[in-house]
Order: C-alpha cells, then structure tokens, then sequence
C-alpha cells in the first residue's frame, strides 16, 4: 500500500512534468512563427542624442514650389526631418502625421520649427507631387527632392540609406523603397541632435524641440 | 509498478495528443473582423499623383477568429483600388520595406491578427478616387478556408 502510494505520486509526477513540457512545447509552436517573420517590435520610445552635434553638409535640393534650396536655407529655426516617399503608405504618412501632432502639441511656438520631408525616390517625386503631398499634412511643411547621388549623400550624414526595390514585372511604377525611417532633430545651427525611432510618442519629441527653442 | 507506470504513460500520451488536435483538428475557423481603417489620401484629385504609381492608402483592422481552427487571410479585393494586396512592414539591413505576404497572414485559432502601422497592412495601389476623412469603402476579404467577409473600412486620419 505505501509502495503503491508512492508509485501514485510519481506517476502523478511524471504526469505532471509531461504536462509542462506539452504547454512549453505548444506555447514554443504558437510563437515560433511570430518570432520568425512577424511585425517590428514596439520601438523603445524616447531619442537618441547624437553625442557629438554632427553638422549635416549644405546640400543643395530642390523645394515643394520647385525652387532651389540649401540646407544652410532652414538655419534660424530647429529642424524635424524625415525621409520617405509619397508612394510609401504605411511608415512615411503615418511619420509625417506625427510631425503635426508634435507642431500640434507645441502650440504657438510650432511656428518657429522648420518640418522637412525629404523624398528617397526623386524619380517619382516631382516638386509637384511634393507640394500636394506635404501640404495634406500642413500648409507650412517643406517636401524636398533632388538629384539621387545628392539624397543619397545626405542621408548617409544621418546614418542611413535608402534601396530602390525591383519592381513588379507587371507595374514598372509600383516599386517599393527600403529606406531608414527615423525622424531627425536639428538645431537652429542645421547640427543633428537626436533621432527618433518611428513610432516613438510626440511628448518625446516636443519636449526636446521645447529645450531646443528655449537654448536657441 | 510496471502497470502504473503504464497508465501514467498512456495519459500522458493522451492529453499530448488531446492538446494539439484541437487546435489543428477538424473544427471551423469563425472570422469576425472590426476597428477597419484606412489613412486618407492626399487629394492628387484622382490623377495618380503624377507618378504614374497611383495614389495608395492603407487599410488596417483587427481580425478575429471565433473558431477552433486556424485560418489564413489570402486576399482582399474592392472597387475602390486597382490592385489590393496583403503586406507586411519589415526591416531589411536597418531599411523599412514591405513585402506582399504571399502565403497569406495566418488567423490563429480562438485568437487575433491586428493590421496596424509598421505591421501588417493591406495595401491599396492605384486608388480609383481620393479617400477623405469620414468616407467609406468595402473589401472583401477571402480566407484559406473559403470563406469570404465584407468589410467596411472608414476613411480617418490615425
């Protein structure tokens, strides 16, 4: 009888750590795939402060009203910046949304900011279709293309790239362009100061313009 | 003790085989679909933006499958876009891009997919008429399992 209790108790074990290997096992297989190809992760919020103010050379570009501007041009006010394309529909509409909550969230002192989206396909991004683009968002919002060597210089000065895909035998238009997708802050001086991962909260990133305006 | 063991061996097989087969076995998956979105575009008054790459939006929601077995998103369809495609975000050497998920986006069982910002989306390329805020579209969805859904997807700003 005592043995049989025992032998109970280790069959009741042995049961046991079956069934924790089997949910192990079940939760490792309903998870499996979503570590291997699912969504971003939820990007850190708060910046990135560039440690040494790295000053961005003039590059010069061509404006949403198709007039010649250097970067030298947006010196006197803090800078937000991004890249993108207006044929992108996720990440770079959603960017330059946040852009006008953060000129939003700043009230009356979101005049004095100069918001920049710089396009990664100036094949497709004409000065024209920059300036129906940007103005959706704010009438005050500058879009900028130029010729690619230059974009792609400029955006190397931030630490990112940019990648024409190859297009759909079908649709020679609809192409897709990897590009780094941060929101970049300059000061009034056109030296970059911090970056933001996409998705980081507006607070964030008005706070810091904030600190900016009141140093300039 | 031998017996015992036995029995021990046999349930454990048992609840082992239990568990998986009634995720994959022969229930039926339940879709139910909400919170459907899409960004509106940026009045190019129909012409493509002159890009020649047509205007594009994106629709997000969250699907919801009900059922006991898995299912698979593989399509959407609508009049409002000329070409309407499942897509993910993903990075690739530090670059956001997107991708057409070709197999389809998987519905778990008694579970959920969300189509959001930076995830998974449905792409809307060649836009037959701008989208303003408050407008509305259908698309139908087409699952794995054969089932069809129409949703509605009203037109806001995120």
């Amino acid at each position: 009888m005592k043995q049989l209790q025992g032998e109970g108790f280790k069959v009741f074990l042995g049961i046991l750590a079956s069934l924790v290997l089997i949910v192990a096992f079940g939760l490792l297989l309903s998870y499996a795939p979503e570590l291997a190809r699912g969504p971003l992760p939820t990007p850190t919020p708060g910046g990135v402060a560039i440690s040494q103010y790295r000053a961005i050379s003039n590059h010069t570009l061509v404006n949403h009203e198709n007039r010649r501007m250097s970067l030298a041009d947006l010196r006197g006010k803090p800078t937000l910046l991004v890249f993108g394309y207006t044929f992108c529909p996720d990440v770079c509409p959603l960017s330059m949304y946040d852009l006008r909550r953060v000129k939003q969230a700043l009230g009356k002192a979101g005049d004095d900011v100069n918001y920049v989206f710089v396009t990664v396909d100036p094949e497709r991004d004409t000065p024209e279709v920059l300036r129906r683009y940007v103005a959706a968002f704010d009438p005050a919002f500058i879009g900028l293309t130029g010729d690619e060597a230059t974009l792609r210089k400029m955006i190397y000065e931030f630490d990112g790239m940019f990648e024409k895909q190859p297009p759909r035998p079908d649709n020679p238009k609809s192409y897709v362009v990897a590009h780094t997708s941060f929101t970049y802050l300059l000061d009034a001086s056109g030296r970059w100061r911090m970056m933001y991962s996409f998705g980081t909260p507006i607070d964030i990133i008005a706070r810091d313009v904030q600190a900016l305006l009141k140093g300039s | 003790m031998r017996k015992v063991l036995f029995i021990g061996l046999l349930m454990t097989a048992l609840i082992a085989c239990a568990a998986p087969a009634q995720n994959a076995g022969s229930g039926q998956s339940e879709i139910v679909v909400r919170d459907a979105w899409a960004r509106p575009t940026m009045s190019m008054h129909g012409d493509g933006g002159g890009h020649g790459g047509g205007q594009v939006s994106a629709a997000y929601m969250v699907i919801e499958n009900k059922g006991s077995a898995p299912d698979r998103l593989i399509s959407a369809a609508g009049d409002v876009a000329g070409m309407i495609e499942v897509h993910q975000t993903t990075q690739k050497d530090g670059m956001m891009m997107m991708e057409e998920m070709k197999d389809g986006l998987e519905v778990p069982a008694n579970g959920s997919v969300e189509l959001k910002p930076a995830g998974y989306h449905i792409m809307l390329m060649d836009l037959k008429r701008d989208l303003k805020p408050g407008d509305a579209f259908k698309l139908t969805l087409k699952f794995q399992s054969g089932k069809t859904i129409d949703v509605n997807v009203t037109v806001r700003e995120p």
